[in-house]
């Protein structure tokens, strides 16, 4: 389980998170839609302190960080306990698709280069990359770079994995490989996701929770079928109806 | 014309002076070594914000460029027998002549190489993704990791073209250090020159002798880029 | 410490030894000039590929950037007169050195300007060039009022670094008789034997110089990126 408690951050006189609070179940998949600005972003990279909110809490099954006064070593030890998935894939640019997966197993979980690889064979094999170990990412699409990218994730066994945009970056036609990914992610490996997104269908089909954020505040959270269907805030209905209009042009 | 250029002492001067490439190589490469351990020191400085020292490292940086090489040369080849003279309480007196003028050599080539290299070093480093950065801390090492085994070794290869540069400048910079008495390619043309006064030839050996170190090298690390820039390249 | 170090002397000897910078920023501007029309003139023939002369510029470059500054001012100062003497100019030494020593300095620098210039004006978008011939300009007036001024702009830090290394270069022509600050401070040094303090004084000099050159490099290219930072804020307004 992973709560957050009164998150709050501001930039000089910008305030971009105004005091979040949410709770994200364990095996569970929790979607945060919102304009560009909401602070979504803001509050994913919060959570593993890429960047440190001003104020609040988070809580991590049975650590508790108090997000102002956090030491370094609690720092350390919350990432050590997640994992994120980029926009941009941020792949290990030096190191090969299987080495992206391995290099947190070694360094990180100081598992032997033998045992390290073997379990790398495994999460490629996930994502259905194995044929492209040997790849650097510059040799890979970016479909396939998101893929490596949620196995890297993966193979830490994270408490929980924070996807931050994970399609944003990809050729509309990429996308559907990298969802289907994720979708395989969640209802195999029963790991905990934190998504950022624009891709409704996906929280639809997929997500245990959805939560609408505007300009730093939560608006409105509940199932996402549900919230699709009948949103109970005006800001939500209005939000979700330019998706819902656009994904009909589309399709 | 056949007394302008005198080609059979030209091709006998030739013959000595390759026996001094050596020298001016390990100078180069001695100071090279040193600058880099130097001038990756004074970049970790810099990045970390460590107080004091940082600034002290972006003085150093800026003076260092700023001095020609053989000033800093003469700075050291009279700065530092008077710092061990006052070190040591006026006992070690007369340090020009306890120290080899190599010593100086390098020591000045280094604190001047040193400098550049800082910089380039840092303009490497931080040409490297910030999300590089941001993926190792997300998977759980600690930023002394992820700046080791992901920043470091991309910045290497982004430094590499600039490094060689360097280099290239250094074995040319080295031709100063006859300056403090070393006798290197540079230094034994002086003196050969000087014994049979005849100029054009000992220099067009000299240039010749430089140039083919420069081309042999700048083709060595033309070879070692290609070979080290293979996750840069767009191969689909 | 007073006796292995003079403050005092160090402080007195400043001014002397300024009265002689006027050779060394002489020597800087003149062989600059030179070197930024020789290095224009060379990149211009590079990315045209004049045949032949594209030959004779490329192992020009490649001599200048292979061989140390000073190997080039030996060979030039010494060995031209030999040359010269060869063919019975026998009065070349009244010929002045720092004819020689500007000579050395604007081929030396010219080669580096060259191959600024060149990579400059190729990173130039070719849409430049086709867009003045577009509108019915000749490719010498397109060249002239488009791409080398534009190209001369992204010059201007490596240019800039370029005057630098000329200005330290400057530190070295005394070993072939020019006067400068470090000729007198050598002179100086062998009389009071307090070489640390003149060099010290001499590396001041230079360290001002460099700054001030570094100062105007970054208020000149302030200067043209205020004026395209207004035209982007209009765009945004």
């Amino acid at each position: 389980m992973i709560a957050l408690k009164n998150i709050q951050k501001s930039y000089g006189d910008n305030q971009v998170l105004r005091g979040i609070d949410c709770t994200i179940p364990t095996g569970s998949v929790t979607v945060i839609i919102g304009p560009s600005g909401s602070g979504k972003t803001t509050l994913l990279r919060g959570i593993n302190f890429l960047e440190r909110a001003d104020k609040g809490e988070i809580i991590l099954d049975d650590m508790q960080v108090d997000v102002e006064k956090a030491t370094k070593k609690e720092i350390h030890a919350l990432r050590q306990r997640t994992a994120m998935v980029f926009q941009s894939y941020n792949l290990f640019q030096n190191k090969t698709a299987l080495e992206n997966i391995m290099e947190g197993l070694v360094v990180v979980k100081k598992l032997t280069q033998a045992q390290a690889k073997e379990k790398a064979e495994v999460y490629l094999e996930k994502v259905g990359l194995v044929e492209k170990g040997s790849f650097y990412p510059t040799q890979l699409s970016g479909g396939q770079q998101q893929r490596i990218g949620i196995a890297r994730a993966l193979a830490l066994d994270p408490k929980v994995i924070l996807f931050d945009e994970p399609t944003s970056a990809l050729d509309p036609e990429l996308v559907g490989e990298v969802l289907d990914t994720m979708k395989r992610a969640a209802e195999e490996v029963k790991c905990t996701m934190l998504v950022v997104t624009h891709e409704i269908a996906f929280a639809r089909d997929v997500a245990d929770q959805m939560i609408f954020m505007e300009g730093g505040n939560i608006v409105e959270e509940g199932r996402p079928r549900e919230m699709i269907q009948a949103p109970q805030e005006e800001r939500t209905r209005k939000f979700l109806s330019r998706f819902t209009l656009q994904q009909a042009g589309i399709c | 014309m056949g007394n302008v250029i005198d080609f059979s002492f030209a091709l006998e001067v030739f013959g000595k002076l390759i026996g001094y490439v050596p020298v001016t190589l390990g100078l180069a490469l001695s100071s090279m070594f040193f600058a880099s351990v130097l001038g990756l020191a004074v970049m970790f400085v810099r990045w970390r914000r460590i107080p004091v020292l940082g600034q002290l490292a972006t003085f150093y940086v800026i003076i260092g460029r700023a001095l020609p090489t053989l000033i800093v040369l003469y700075l050291v080849f009279f700065g530092l027998p008077l710092l061990l003279l006052i070190l040591s309480g006026g006992k070690v007196n007369n340090g020009f002549n306890q120290i080899s003028p190599l010593v100086f050599a390098v020591l000045g080539l280094t604190l001047h190489s040193g400098a550049y290299l800082a910089e380039i070093f840092r303009t490497a480093v931080q040409s490297v993704n910030k999300g590089q950065m941001e993926a190792a801390l997300s998977v759980g090492m600690t930023s002394w990791e992820s700046f080791r085994r992901i920043v470091l070794p991309q910045a290497a290869v982004l430094a590499l073209p600039l490094m060689s540069n360097q280099f290239l400048g250094l074995i040319k910079g080295t031709s100063i250090a006859f300056m403090i008495t070393v006798m290197e390619l540079f230094g034994a043309a002086n003196v050969i020159s000087s014994l049979n006064n005849r100029y054009l030839e000992v220099y067009i050996a000299t240039a010749i002798l430089y140039w083919l170190v420069s081309i042999c090298f700048e083709k060595a690390f033309q070879m070692l880029e290609a070979k080290m820039s293979f996750f840069k390249e767009r191969k689909i | 410490m007073g006796t292995y170090f003079s403050l005092e002397y160090m402080l007195e000897s400043l001014p002397v030894l300024l009265s002689y910078m006027d050779v060394t920023i002489l020597v800087t501007v003149i062989s600059e000039i030179a070197a930024m029309v020789l290095g224009s003139a060379v990149a211009l023939m590079r990315i045209h590929r004049m045949p032949a002369l594209n030959g004779l510029c490329i192992g020009y470059i490649s001599f200048v950037r292979g061989t140390p500054f000073l190997v080039q001012l030996y060979l030039i100062c010494f060995g031209v007169p030999q040359i010269l003497g060869a063919f019975g100019y026998a009065d070349i030494r009244s010929l002045p050195v720092l004819l020689f020593v500007l000579m050395v300095m604007t081929l030396h620098s010219g080669a580096y300007i060259a191959e600024i210039m060149r990579g400059s004006i190729l990173s130039i978008d070719e849409g430049q060039l086709e867009a003045a011939c577009s509108i019915g300009m000749t490719a010498a007036q397109a060249y002239r009022r488009i791409v080398l001024p534009q190209a001369f702009r992204t010059a201007i830090p490596a240019l800039s670094n370029e005057i630098i290394s000329t200005l330290k270069n400057t530190s070295l022509v005394f070993n072939v008789g020019v006067i400068d600050m470090l000729s007198k401070a050598e002179l100086m040094g062998s009389f009071s034997y307090r070489n640390l303090e003149l060099y010290l004084d001499v590396g001041i000099v230079y360290i001002f110089l460099c700054l001030a050159i570094h100062a105007g490099t970054v208020f000149l290219e302030h200067g043209r990126g205020r004026h395209k930072n207004q035209a982007a804020m209009v765009t945004v307004e």
